[in-house]
């Protein structure tokens, strides 16, 4: 009686518990720290409804187990692969714009580049040192809305919804001493590539990758390189989630790849 | 410095909450933190009580002090000198020279310092004393033979009790 009041106690004390969940489009995969542990792998074979309705069969299905189990309490932080996530930098000269108004600015910005669909999305900012660099990114209201509604039915909530790269990078350990970097996060059929300096982000694209990210990688590269006039050899901090980097990238763009894992 | 700045970018409409025990923790911590402070008002309290119950005893015990030091001058005063020093001089004998009187007025003594020639001129002096009404009582307290001397005196101490209200 004793011992179980004071598990019930310990109960009370205690945090949720809040693995991490890389939900993609084909598969669920278990995240540590931002990196895969490889505890969990669901296959999510494609469903009728929204590009995103086999992963939420299988969400559904992880949440059902989690609920049967009796135990510490569970509240899983979603890590949201990249293909449903786009992203921004906004400008430095964008006038003195309330936070509303920047909120607003960033969504017409994800939508002139990506489409009208993202019009319905919603808008996260970073914060940096300063008003410079700041990205945006933009996740559809509908798969937010459908995460949400698939977690509570089985009486779970999300703790954090983050977008994979941004929950990659606040996870990785960088080596310092260098004053711009290339990071590249690559998953099968999408990458997301950006440029951080000192001074923030300049650019972030999301492009399609197709079978061979190297040479995606070395197309934007080329084209990032004449418009932002990347001098001298720059570190490029790589992160690869199921899809790899396996061929060499042209001498002639001088980049120095580093696999973060 | 971390080149890359931490995005933090979270999309979940609910924040994280701390789990219901911290709650209960956090009273509790709150509640022994007035407990505390209640007792620790009661304790400064008591002490005051206590520190101004010392300092009242200690003003009310200042006079009984103040007639002690008065009882004390009152009995130098008292003392019957006249009578004390008549009663020694009587007891002075031709083979006797006194040397010192010490008189303390507080206990009611006297030490008185002599020489006599002889062993019967201080047993003869001593006795004097002590057949004197003036006084209660007189007790040879020591006596040592002058060696260097050739007659060989005895010096000797008496002390005399002197009888009160005399």
């Amino acid at each position: 009686m004793v011992k179980l009041q004071l598990k019930k106690f310990v109960g009370l004390l205690s945090r949720p518990e809040s693995p991490e969940l890389l939900i993609s489009p084909k598969e669920i995969i278990s995240l540590s720290k931002g990196r895969p542990d490889g505890k969990l792998h669901m296959n999510c074979p494609a469903a009728d409804g929204r590009e995103w309705a086999g992963a939420m069969a299988c969400l559904t299905e992880w949440c059902g187990k989690q609920k049967a189990a009796a135990g510490r309490a569970v509240e899983p932080v979603i890590v949201i692969s990249n293909h449903w996530v786009r992203y921004v930098v906004l400008p430095a000269d964008r006038g003195n714009l309330r936070r509303t108004e920047e909120v607003e600015f960033a969504r017409a910005m994800v939508a002139e580049r990506n489409g009208q669909e993202w019009e319905s999305s919603t808008i996260r900012l970073s914060r940096g040192v300063s008003d410079e660099g700041i990205i945006a990114a933009a996740i559809p209201d509908a798969l937010l809305a459908d995460i949400n509604a698939v977690v509570s039915a089985s009486g779970l909530r999300c703790s954090a919804i983050h977008p994979l790269f941004s929950h990659t990078l606040d996870h990785a350990r960088f080596p310092g001493g260098v004053s711009h970097a290339l990071i590249v996060c690559v998953e099968p059929g999408r990458m997301v590539i950006g440029m951080v300096g000192n001074d923030g982000w300049s650019w972030v694209q999301s492009p399609l990758s197709g079978l061979k990210p190297a040479v995606t990688l070395e197309r934007e590269l080329s084209r990032e390189q004449s418009l932002f006039a990347i001098a001298g050899e720059m570190p490029l901090y790589l992160f690869e989630h199921g899809a790899s980097v396996d061929q060499a990238i042209d001498p002639a763009l001088q980049v120095v790849i580093h696999r973060l894992h | 410095m971390r080149i890359v700045p931490r995005l933090r970018l979270d999309f979940a409409t609910r924040k994280r909450a701390l789990p219901p025990g911290y709650w209960l923790l956090a009273a509790g911590v709150v509640f022994a933190l007035f407990a505390g402070l209640a007792l620790e008002e009661r304790h400064t309290a008591a002490e005051k009580a206590a520190a101004e119950e010392k300092a009242r005893r200690l003003a009310a015990a200042k006079p009984a002090g103040e007639v002690q030091r008065f009882e004390a001058v009152d009995r130098r005063l008292a003392t019957p000198w006249g009578m004390i020093l008549t009663a020694i001089d009587q007891a002075v004998a031709d083979h006797v020279v006194l040397l010192t009187v010490e008189p303390d007025a507080e206990k009611g003594r006297i030490q008185i310092g002599a020489e006599g020639k002889t062993a019967e001129a201080m047993t003869s002096f001593v006795s004097a004393l002590a057949n004197n009404p003036a006084f209660a009582s007189a007790v040879l307290v020591s006596h040592q033979v002058r060696a260097e001397d050739q007659d060989k005196p005895l010096r000797f101490m008496v002390a005399v009790q002197w009888r009160a209200g005399k």
